[in-house]
């Protein structure tokens, strides 16, 4: 008697353990919505496929050998619209690189990434800084060109070198000619 | 020579002269330059963080503050900072160039007013503490309140330097007008 109850409930068990199995392999996976980054994700998209990288929040562009250009690290998510070919970001955190090295860094509320252009829109009252923090820029919006290198801000741009504060209504850096430019109402103050 | 009630005396010279009239209230108050304060506007800056320079391009002035008021435009600037960007070491201020200078008050409270311009340019550094007026340089003296009593002095020549530890005003074929009030009898 006890033999046949022990046979039993091993086949119970069997059974169970091979019913487990079957539905495990026979369930559809689930996804993460089609337009967003999840934290976890690591796979890029066809868009984002070469020399852009993305994994969690974190996106990075490196040139054709493989140097970094650039990396950002969002505050929340990346979101990217393949349709439009655009990502966006919020609370961002960006750094340019130079020579290997951090050269400027970048904190806005929000950002849009142009695949196609490879331009980089911040928005809503950006933060520029250089990696030594000795120049700093406030405006309220500031393009990345990539092609230029050059940060374009515009709309009461302020810039500040050490006890040197200049404001106008447009800002340009240029950071391979190491030379800031202001325009529109120009008004500067040198010392404390 | 006697215009409107003033006394004015006319001197030429062709080959160096060395005028000791300058704001005399100023002298004080410039030798602590090194510690002003400069406030500057132009329709464009372009700062170059390598070599700490900033070019000031289209209506370019500068107000530079240390216990006077002294002022500089010229449709460009170019201004060497300092290290920690406080300070300007050198400007120079491509023509034509207009200055002016309030100075403070002297011993007998008499406040001074010099309007200077030059065709070329003008110059300032900080280690020789020197304004230079290049090509056609010219600068009118009053003294302020400005009236029918003030006193009044006008320069020209082709090089004018301003010593402002000294208060030594150095003209090069320079030519001075002097006019001053008549001495009541």
């Amino acid at each position: 008697m006890r033999k046949t109850v022990g046979i039993a409930i091993i086949a119970l068990g069997v059974v169970l353990a091979a019913g487990v199995v079957i539905y495990g392999l026979t369930r559809p996976p689930t996804r993460p919505p089609a337009n967003e980054v999840a934290p976890a994700a690591t796979t890029p998209t066809d868009a984002l496929k070469g020399e852009l990288q993305v994994e969690g929040a974190s996106v990075s562009k490196t040139d054709a050998q493989g140097h970094p250009l650039w990396s950002l690290q969002a505050g929340t998510k990346v979101t990217l619209n393949p349709e439009q070919k655009q990502a966006t970001g919020k609370d961002v955190h960006w750094s340019l690189q130079a020579a290997g090295k951090t050269a400027w860094l970048v904190d806005a509320p929000s950002l849009v990434i142009d695949y196609t252009t490879g331009r980089l829109t911040f928005t809503d009252g950006v933060h520029v800084s250089s990696a030594d923090g000795k120049q700093q820029v406030k405006v309220r919006n500031l393009t990345y060109e990539p092609d230029s290198k050059q940060l374009v801000g515009t709309g009461g741009a302020e810039f500040r070198s050490q006890q040197a504060t200049v404001t106008g209504e447009r800002v340009v850096v240029d950071t391979q000619a190491h030379k800031v430019k202001l325009s529109g109402g120009v008004r500067a103050h040198v010392g404390p | 020579m006697n215009m409107r009630g003033n006394q004015r005396v006319a001197i030429r010279g062709c080959g160096v002269l060395l005028g000791l009239l300058l704001i005399a209230g100023a002298a004080a108050a410039q030798t602590e330059i090194k510690t002003q304060t400069a406030d500057l506007r132009s329709d464009s800056m372009s700062f170059n963080w390598t070599t700490n320079e900033m070019v000031f391009i289209g209506n370019a002035s500068v107000n530079i503050a240390n216990g006077h008021h002294a002022t500089l435009t010229a449709p460009k600037l170019t201004v060497k900072l300092s290290d920690k960007g406080d300070r300007v070491i050198k400007l120079v201020a491509a023509g034509p160039v207009r200055m002016e200078i309030i100075g403070a008050a002297d011993p007998q409270g008499v406040k001074a007013r010099i309007v200077a311009t030059a065709a070329d340019r003008a110059e300032y550094s900080e280690t020789t503490q020197k304004i230079v007026l290049y090509g056609d340089a010219q600068a009118d003296y009053v003294s302020l309140p400005e009236g029918p009593d003030s006193r009044r002095a006008h320069f020209t020549g082709d090089i004018m330097e301003a010593d402002l530890n000294t208060s030594l005003l150095t003209v090069t074929k320079a030519h001075l007008q002097v006019s001053s009030p008549l001495a009541k009898p």
